[in-house]
């Protein structure tokens, strides 16, 4: 037996998933929904690698893992939204600098001239420190060794919703491309879109060599055998590929809405947002003529269970000591639960503790300064050491062998937020064109150039209807026409370029439409890589697919 | 109330009365090619989908386990769709009858919705091929199955929460 010795201490893995679903509009000046990435790039993507940056330099170790999936990588190294988001950035340090004039002598004074430093800050790290060229700074912390970047389903797939083994796969193998081209290495590791997962993708995933993936908790310890030591250490599939649980207690912490840090009355309120206070004609170049909205920057504190206008001032200071104190109290918790967890399993257990990046600076305004101060003052909890699952791999490769089970990480455990009454109409319609994808990948041998450009588009089409964001914005009723529309206009699509192929297959004149598959480029230049025969059929055996059954019937 | 009666809703393409809102091209309302489908949304329902070419038609969606029918959903019409409530941790089919006659057997297996019972140990490891080989147990004490127990409380989770709140 190999027994391991009884250190008293205990690991933490931090996981932060990052990803935003493709949402890229040339056909206007403005469009509300590419907010999302200009918020996050500000609020979440910046301040962390800004944090990242600034531990290098004062030689802090630190160990965080993220999921960077491709769409979001792909936004990111997009110039047409590049540009939009430099103009914007501009455009609030203008509106800020105007704030802090307005504000100065009054409360408001130091949430102001915060909010303008902090622009200031993003758009050095941006522009100037990192160049515009925000995965190329993830890459360089990556390959200093602090971060390590997993890959995503290739736009955030459901995967056990899928109707085809080769569906599954091709959102797994374009992943891997797609992080090859941005990382210049293989992913060792992938977050499944919602942490969905069930029987037989181990094995679509140990195709594209990687190692380990994240799981709910019950993915864990549901398993087949029951894992001995729960979620508290990864489980390893007859596939090869480990399994880490998610580690509820780290999480209630966070995301709590009563008990969790982001509440704290001292933090920034996220709210009460200048987009509905600040005079119309300074609002100008985030809104044009249409609605207010919020643009991002907001000067008022949580204060307690008050209405929005009796938001009392926030004060940037106090803040940021009470995210170091709960950094400190999130540590000396982690102490807590080690000792308890190693006294009752006798080894060393390991907490995986995942969370949307984007909670970080976007929700939670001061979560970069928690996780920094985290890093800074490890040190002091000798009882924790922050760990990677690349690094805790190699120091612990014994693995119980256990099947994952089904589960996601979404409300209820499985499927049912992208599955239900709201959504289940896009189900028969994603099949079909799945199973489409599959009959045009291998039937097409030798295409000509054009048809390649139309297989290839198609499978963009495919790859971006697939979204699992769509199937939940309809489930949280929040821009339902807009996921609605998205859907349907790549499948529309889709179903277009399936017609057109067809048609055109084994005969000397195209019916390709060249000026609608041009439009359909330069819309949704998604992976520049993809190679539609990802979706070949293949007859070689692949593994029971659970989740979904179909069958043609007369 | 069942358990998957919160799925239980309209579940058509969503349309407005609101000229202003732009949901989309249509879709098909039809496809060539009968087909039935089976996906499992939860260890307690599954969501069974149909159409075919052929009408008017009579449904028969029959739940089988272990040889024994354990439910009969009936409907109408040249397509349709059902949810059809069964327990964690079952293998079985879904039968589809049309007009009395058997077109179509939907294999499914709902998910656990509790620790295993089985407590046999095997270790292993991933060698540089990415083989598993055996391995030895680290040792340790293996927890009460109560103590794993789902701890899924933060419900609402999703990956993509940035655009939860526009």
């Amino acid at each position: 037996m190999a027994t391991e010795t009884s250190e008293q201490r205990g690991s933490v893995a931090l996981v932060l998933h990052a990803h935003l679903p493709y949402v890229r509009h040339p056909e206007h000046p403005i469009f509300l929904e590419e907010d999302w990435l200009y918020e996050a790039i500000t609020e979440t993507y910046v301040p962390l690698l800004a944090m990242m940056d600034s531990l290098q330099r004062d030689s802090v170790p630190f160990r965080l893992t993220m999921s960077l999936t491709p769409p979001l990588c792909e936004m990111l190294a997009d110039p047409l939204l590049l540009g939009r988001y430099a103009a914007r950035l501009d455009a609030l340090i203008v509106l800020a600098a105007e704030l802090a004039k307005t504000h100065r002598g009054t409360w408001y004074e130091a949430a102001a001239e915060d909010a303008l430093a902090t622009f200031e800050k993003v758009k050095n790290t941006f522009a100037v420190v990192h160049g515009g060229d925000l995965v190329a700074g993830f890459r360089h912390h990556q390959d200093e060794g602090g971060l390590s970047i997993v890959t995503c389903g290739a736009t955030h797939g459901l995967l056990p919703l899928m109707a085809t083994l080769e569906g599954r796969r091709a959102q797994l193998a374009v992943a891997q491309q797609n992080y090859r081209k941005h990382f210049g290495r293989s992913a060792e590791g992938i977050w499944l879109g919602e942490c969905a997962y069930t029987h037989g993708l181990d094995v679509l995933i140990a195709e594209q060599q990687i190692r380990y993936v994240f799981l709910e908790t019950h993915g864990v310890t549901f398993g087949e055998p029951r894992p001995k030591f729960g979620h508290y250490r990864p489980i390893l599939s007859a596939a090869g590929v480990y399994a880490f649980g998610r580690d509820p207690a780290c999480s209630r912490q966070v995301w709590s809405a009563e008990s969790g840090y982001p509440g704290d009355p001292l933090y920034r309120e996220f709210y009460r947002d200048v987009g509905w206070d600040a005079p119309r004609e300074l609002l100008e170049p985030f809104i044009g003529d249409g609605p207010r909205k919020n643009i991002g920057l907001k000067l008022a504190r949580i204060t307690g269970k008050v209405a929005l206008d009796a938001k009392d001032p926030y004060v940037p200071a106090w803040a940021s000591d009470r995210a170091r104190q709960h950094a400190r109290h999130f540590l000396g918790e982690r102490v807590k639960q080690i000792k308890a967890v190693r006294d009752q399993i006798g080894v060393e257990p390991l907490l995986v503790a995942p969370y949307d990046a984007e909670l970080f600076g976007h929700w939670w305004y001061e979560g970069p300064q928690f996780i920094e101060a985290l890093f800074r003052q490890a040190h002091e909890f000798p009882e924790v050491r922050l760990t990677s699952p690349s690094e805790w791999l190699a120091e612990h490769p014994e693995t119980q062998l256990v099947a994952p089970a089904p589960s996601s990480w979404g409300d209820k455990g499985y499927w049912d937020v992208w599955l239900n009454g709201d959504n289940a109409w896009i189900y028969r319609h994603m099949h079909r064109a799945e199973e489409r994808m599959v009959e045009l990948a291998t039937a097409y041998g030798a295409p000509t150039p054009l048809e390649d450009r139309a297989l290839t588009q198609a499978g963009r089409e495919l790859l971006l209807a697939q979204s699992s964001d769509w199937a939940f914005i309809i489930s949280m009723k929040t821009t339902v026409p807009y996921a609605v529309k998205r859907t349907r206009l790549h499948l529309a699509n889709f179903d277009a370029l399936y017609h057109a192929l067809v048609e055109s297959a084994g005969h000397a004149e195209s019916a390709i439409d060249v000026p609608t598959l041009e439009e359909l480029e330069l819309r949704s230049p998604i992976f520049s890589e993809l190679d539609w025969r990802a979706w070949r059929h293949t007859t070689s055996g692949g593994p029971v697919l659970g989740g979904v059954s179909s069958r043609a019937i007369p | 109330m069942s358990s998957d009666a919160h799925l239980r809703r309209d579940h058509s393409t969503p349309t407005s009365s609101d000229p202003y809102i732009d949901w989309g091209p249509a879709l098909p309302g039809k496809y060539d090619g009968g087909r039935a489908r089976l996906l499992v949304a939860n260890p307690r329902a599954l969501f069974v989908t149909w159409e075919s070419g052929l009408q008017p038609e009579r449904w028969r969606v029959e739940l089988v386990v272990a040889g024994v029918t354990l439910r009969v959903i009936e409907l109408a019409g040249d397509a349709g769709d059902a949810w059809v409530p069964v327990s964690p941790h079952t293998r079985g089919e879904v039968r589809l009858l049309r007009d009395g006659a058997f077109v179509a057997t939907l294999p499914f297996e709902s998910p656990p919705d509790a620790p295993s019972e089985d407590t046999e140990e095997r270790w292993g490891r991933v060698d540089q091929q990415g083989h598993v080989q055996p391995a030895e147990s680290v040792g340790g004490n293996a927890l009460g199955p109560e103590l794993l127990e789902p701890s899924h409380e933060a419900g609402g989770l999703s990956s993509s929460s940035a655009q939860r709140g526009s």
